[in-house]
């Protein structure tokens, strides 16, 4: 019973220590942490230490006295087991089950079994050693067998994180599994060859002068070196007969062979999409910031051109087999699949890590559906969506649509503009479409910018070939030296601000200007912004 | 402003889309559809009629050649839209003829058939896409400029040929201040009849039928354009 007290009371000292928390989680976090710079000196390490063990193995081969060795050995063996030691108590928190048996115990006024406790955690911390990696680096340890520390080229896969790419490999299983039938068989027909072809050899060649056939195993090795087509010839025939039969077993073997080959690449042909799709959620997975175009019709190949042309980075998602090979024939990352399918959103990281959903397909009914799928799964995520119908717009903003774009109604507004004033609408349209080399940019008055508190006047845009049109502010106050302005968006457009206007931070200088002065302009900004 | 007479042809979303837009705007519409099309009525903003858009004399008695000008194809199969504007062009070299693209190879076709310009509405919507993706804040503005009924406006100015400013620079007449409007640029005539943005730093001498695009309110508007007309 006294144990049992013990026990129960160093685990709630455990729980209650600070200090003991704080280790625990720093080692956790240098040991398997995902963003943990600490973590790239220690994996770092380890990565020299085991290629200097391996290569230590590779030296002992011939030259066995080396004293140096023994040491290295010694040292890279005890840093192996305190990284082991180390993993298996991060693993879990031990003391958290024995408190959950005590309290259990407790709360059904049995006595605490200090056995079943301590079973509890040892499975616990079992089930962490029968993981593959566990068992791998328990081997890469065991000093006994020499031959066995090659393991540790295992240890790199785990340092260099190349089971990350551990999928594909499954992905490989899977396709080997798939294909269980035909190579049941293959295996079968194969080890009924093998089997006939290695017990006449041995009958007609092991008995005579000067053959090299003396045991059924090299009767087994010289079937196998034929029939896959290696053919060593450091054992040949020397009757008629094993003549004969290394002819048949020859073209049985490519027989073999290329069915074996056409088995796999079939199946791998097979699980192409598949695999590609794989890789695709892998690439994504260490993006941010992302767009997801949602339908590669004309509208989204329109925007994928353009997002690609300024390097932003997007993923196409159609369900048309045919869509997504033109786009990933334009070289653009695309994926088939139903856009308003609840998993393949959360796949493609809608949930956390894209910043934009852009619904875009002929069909106002499934963009209306994308929408609200997407705002079911993330409350903040921008999304645009198309609406051919007038009428779909405010339902589409209920479901929770940022913007909207109409493409009949703006081509109607076009056309009526077009039709009113065609030179003036033909140079803002080329401003606003950026086929001219005039454009219409915002510049945004940030804290501590050099910007903050000056005047239009002190500016002195114009020798840079610029002009403002207005100056966009966050409040609807009117301010001095205003010219005229308007209430616009819940903010307010100072249309021509006057030479004495002071810029405030929050406020958006609307300029006109050439491609060059504007990007010009924006340096010197930020220039005497850090002066 | 002289008194637009229109023909849509196509009774699809898109043409009843620019008959509504065109109506709004005082544009006398006749919304015509193909000897095939559905059936449409008269409505409030435009009249309906069918026409037969290979027969030289339906078109003719829809106006063309005589009181339209501006000719709409916006049917949504490419090869009526590039044989209407064919025809059309042959009947009456001055009509302006807009069309419809709705993939990407129809617009030089439309082109060369005699369209002075071409909507493609997927293109525009996706160009406007990627405005709303990058630059939200001036994208907003000049939609709400151009399109919106705020009381800033886009306005071109011609100026008359009896202008009493004729000769004069532009950069002494000191149109902005003065009117308090923001100049865009000028159609020079003097320069070959291009358009010449503001920014552009070139001084330029107004001549009769210039062409001032400017942004400002609509009164200011009205003001200048009676300036220029030598009432001001």
């Amino acid at each position: 019973m006294a144990e049992a007290n013990a026990l129960v009371r160093l685990a709630y000292r455990l729980q209650g220590s600070d200090r003991y928390q704080r280790v625990k989680s720093l080692v956790r976090a240098v040991l398997t942490g995902q963003n943990n710079p600490l973590r790239l000196y220690v994996d770092g390490f380890m990565v020299v230490l085991v290629l200097a063990s391996i290569f230590g193995l590779i030296y002992e081969v011939r030259h066995p006295e080396m004293q140096f060795d023994d040491y290295l050995e010694t040292f890279a063996v005890s840093v192996f087991a305190l990284d082991y030691l180390l993993r298996l108590w991060v693993y879990n928190d031990a003391h958290h089950i024995i408190i959950d048996h005590f309290e259990q115990a407790e709360f059904v006024d049995r006595p605490f079994d200090t056995w079943r406790a301590l079973h509890a955690v040892f499975r616990s911390k079992w089930a962490y050693m029968t993981t593959f990696m566990a068992v791998v680096d328990l081997l890469a340890i065991v000093p006994t067998y020499r031959p066995l520390r090659l393991l540790r080229i295992f240890l790199l896969f785990r340092l260099l994180k190349l089971f990350r790419y551990s999928r594909s490999i499954s992905e490989f299983v899977t396709v080997l599994a798939e294909k269980r039938f035909e190579l049941t068989t293959l295996l079968g027909f194969l080890g009924f060859v093998l089997f006939s072809a290695s017990t006449a050899i041995y009958l007609f060649e092991s008995h005579i002068e000067g053959g090299q056939i003396e045991t059924p195993l090299d009767a087994l090795y010289w079937a196998v070196v034929t029939l896959s087509t290696v053919g060593y010839g450091d054992i040949t025939p020397h009757t008629p007969e094993g003549r004969v039969i290394t002819l048949v077993l020859i073209i049985t073997g490519l027989g073999v062979l290329s069915f074996f080959t056409s088995i796999i690449v079939s199946a791998f042909t097979e699980r192409m999409p598949h695999v590609k799709a794989k890789r695709l959620h892998a690439t994504l997975e260490r993006r941010r910031n992302y767009t997801v175009l949602c339908g590669f019709g004309r509208v989204g190949e329109t925007v994928a051109s353009l997002l690609a042309e300024d390097g932003e980075p997007f993923v196409v998602v159609d369900p048309d087999p045919e869509m997504i090979d033109r786009a990933q024939r334009l070289g653009y990352m695309a994926l088939i699949g139903d856009a308003s399918d609840q998993q393949l959103l959360s796949d493609i990281g809608v949930a956390t890590r894209a910043s934009r959903v852009l619904c875009l397909t002929g069909s106002d009914i499934t963009n209306l559906y994308t929408t609200l799928s997407v705002r079911y799964i993330n409350k903040d995520i921008e999304i645009i969506a198309r609406c051919d119908k007038a009428e779909t717009e405010p339902k589409l903003r209920y479901a929770g649509a940022t913007h909207t774009v109409l493409p009949f109604r703006i081509a109607g507004l076009i056309a009526a503009e077009y039709l009113e004033q065609p030179v003036a609408f033909e140079a803002i349209y080329g401003v606003m479409t950026g086929h001219s080399s005039v454009m219409v940019d915002t510049v945004a008055v940030q804290p501590g910018s050099w910007l903050e508190g000056r005047s239009i006047d002190e500016i002195n845009i114009s020798r840079q070939q610029l002009r403002v049109l207005g100056v966009i502010s966050a409040s609807q106050e009117q301010r001095e030296h205003e010219g005229s302005s308007y209430n616009y968006c819940e903010r307010r457009f100072h249309f021509r601000p006057r030479k004495f206007f002071h810029l405030h931070v929050g406020d958006m200088l609307v300029l006109i200007g050439h491609q060059l002065s504007l990007t010009h302009f924006r340096e010197t900004v930020l220039l005497r912004g850090k002066i | 402003m002289k008194h637009d007479c229109a023909l849509v042809f196509g009774c699809n979303r898109m043409g009843r889309e620019v008959a509504t837009q065109l109506a709004a705007r005082g544009v006398q519409i006749t919304l015509c559809d193909d000897i095939e099309g559905t059936v449409d009525h008269d409505s409030r903003h435009w009249r309906y009629r069918r026409v037969d858009i290979t027969s030289d004399e339906e078109l003719r008695d829809a106006g063309i050649g005589r009181e339209v000008t501006h000719l709409f194809a916006l049917f949504d199969n490419e090869a009526h839209n590039v044989f209407l504007v064919l025809s059309a062009r042959a009947m009456a070299p001055d009509l302006q003829i807009i069309g419809l693209s709705l993939s990407a190879d129809s617009e030089n076709k439309l082109l060369t058939a005699g369209a002075n310009s071409v909507i493609d509405p997927y293109a525009i919507s996706g160009r406007k896409i990627f405005r709303v993706i990058r630059r939200p804040d001036a994208s907003q503005l000049l939609d709400h400029v151009i399109f919106g009924d705020a009381n800033l406006n886009l306005a071109e100015l011609h100026v008359p040929p009896d202008t009493p400013l004729e000769g004069r620079k532009l950069a002494d007449l000191d149109i902005e201040e003065r009117f308090n409007v923001m100049l865009l640029g000028i159609v020079d005539r003097g320069r070959g009849g291009e358009f010449f943005f503001a920014t552009s730093g070139v001084d330029h001498r107004v001549d009769r039928n210039d062409v001032l695009v400017v942004i400002g309110a609509s009164e200011a508007i009205e003001v200048l354009r009676d300036y220029l007309a030598g009432g001001g």
